[in-house]
C-alpha cells in the first residue's frame, strides 16, 4: 500500500484540483486501493452532477420585467452626482467669497470679526467655568488662514471624488 | 451604467441574472416569491449603483445584494437558514460497506434528479455554497465576500455539503430506485 487510506476531505480536495502537489502519489494510491477508489468515484459523480444542474434558471423575459420595473425609477446616481458638485460649488463660492472679502475689505476686518467671535465665545466659557483665561490670539488672528484651509481641503476631496467616480452624467467603465 | 444608462443596466441584468438566481433559489424555499425577489435585487442594485465601491467585481456586487436580500427575506418571513444539521454523525465510514451506487446507473440524469431533490434539502448556507462553487466556478474568495465568510468557513462548509450529499444519496437511492 503506498499511503494510507484517503479520507474525505483528501478526496475532495484531489477533486478540487489542490493535491498537485501530491496527485501521483495519490493515483498510485488509488491504483491499489478498491475502497478508496470507490469513494473517489462516489464524489466525482456528485460533483458531475452538480455541474449539470440546469433547474436554476429564470423564466425567460425575466430581463424584460427588470427593465420595465427600471424605467420607472429615478436615474441610478442622480443624488450621489449632486451632492458631489453641490460640496464643488459651495466650496468654490466660500473661496471666492474669501478672495471678495481680502480684496474689497482686507484681511484686517475679517480678523478683528473671527477675534471679536473668538472673544465672545471665551468670555462665555469663562463666565460658565469661572477662569480668567485670556483669548489666544493665535486661532483669532488665522481664522480666515484656518477657513481658507479648509475649504482648500474640501475643493481637494471633491475634485478627487469626481475623478474617482467619473464626472456626472458622464459614462464608466466597470469589470462585471 | 452609473449615470443611469438603462441599455447599459440590461448587459448588467443580463450578464448577472443566473448567478442571482443560483443565490436567490438556493436560500428561498418559496418558489412562487423568488423571482420577484430576483428582480428586487436588481431594483436595489440599480438604486445603488453610485454607492458601489469598485472594490468587487460588479458581479460579486450584485451576488452581495442577491445574498442579503434572501436573509432579508428569510428573516421578515422567521424562516430558519440552518436545519439542526450534524454532518460530522453522516460520515461514509458510518455507512454499510455493501451500499448500492448510483454512480453506477448509466443515466447520469438520474443522479442528477436525485441530486436536485437532496440539494433542496440541504441548509440555504450549504446549497449557495456548492452551486456557486460548482456551477458559478467561484473561489472561496469570490463566495466569502458574497457571504460575508471567511474563506476558512467557506471550504468548511463546502466540504460538509458535498459529504452530505454524497452520504444521502448512498443512504437513501439504490440502484434500482435510480433506474427506474
Amino acid at each position: 500500500m503506498s499511503l494510507r487510506h484517503l479520507n474525505d476531505e483528501d478526496i475532495q480536495a484531489y477533486l478540487d484540483g489542490q493535491l498537485a502537489h501530491r496527485a501521483k502519489q495519490i493515483e498510485r494510491h488509488l491504483l491499489e486501493c478498491d475502497s478508496c477508489r470507490e469513494k473517489l468515484e462516489h464524489y466525482r459523480s456528485v460533483f458531475q452532477a452538480l455541474k449539470q444542474d440546469t433547474t436554476l434558471s429564470l423564466a425567460p423575459g425575466f430581463p424584460d420585467r427588470v427593465m420595465a420595473a427600471v424605467t420607472k425609477e429615478p436615474a441610478a446616481n442622480a443624488t450621489d452626482s449632486f451632492v458631489s458638485w453641490l460640496s464643488l460649488a459651495a466650496a468654490a463660492i466660500v473661496l471666492v467669497g474669501l478672495g471678495a472679502v481680502q480684496y474689497f475689505v482686507g484681511w484686517q476686518w475679517l480678523m478683528t470679526f473671527s477675534r471679536n467671535i473668538s472673544q465672545s465665545v471665551l468670555s462665555f466659557k469663562n463666565s460658565l467655568m469661572g477662569s480668567t483665561a485670556s483669548m489666544p490670539g493665535i486661532l483669532g488672528d488665522n481664522l480666515p488662514i484656518l477657513l481658507a484651509c479648509g475649504m482648500a481641503m474640501i475643493l481637494v476631496v471633491c475634485i478627487e471624488h469626481v475623478l474617482k467616480h467619473g464626472k456626472p452624467g458622464g459614462t464608466h467603465t466597470i469589470s462585471i | 451604467m452609473l449615470s443611469g444608462d438603462t441599455e447599459a443596466f440590461r448587459e448588467l441584468v443580463e450578464s448577472c441574472q443566473r448567478l442571482v438566481a443560483h443565490i436567490v433559489y438556493r436560500m428561498i424555499p418559496n418558489e412562487t416569491e423568488r423571482e420577484d425577489i430576483c428582480q428586487e435585487v436588481f431594483l436595489k442594485a440599480y438604486r445603488n449603483l453610485g454607492g458601489f465601491k469598485h472594490n468587487c467585481k460588479l458581479s460579486t456586487w450584485i451576488g452581495q445584494i442577491a445574498y442579503n436580500t434572501s436573509l432579508n427575506y428569510l428573516e421578515k418571513k422567521k424562516l430558519v437558514l440552518f436545519d439542526d444539521i450534524t454532518p460530522e454523525e453522516m460520515t461514509f465510514d458510518s455507512l454499510p460497506a455493501d451500499s448500492p451506487w448510483p454512480s453506477e446507473v448509466s443515466e447520469v440524469n438520474e443522479l442528477s434528479e436525485c441530486l436536485k431533490r437532496e440539494i433542496a434539502g440541504l441548509p440555504g448556507h450549504y446549497a449557495t455554497i456548492v452551486t456557486l462553487y460548482h456551477l458559478d466556478e467561484m473561489t472561496y474568495d469570490e463566495i466569502g465576500k458574497i457571504m460575508k465568510l471567511p474563506d476558512g468557513t467557506v471550504k468548511s462548509y463546502l466540504f460538509r455539503a458535498r459529504r452530505m450529499l454524497k452520504d444521502r444519496l448512498l443512504e437513501k437511492y439504490t440502484k434500482e430506485d435510480l433506474c427506474h
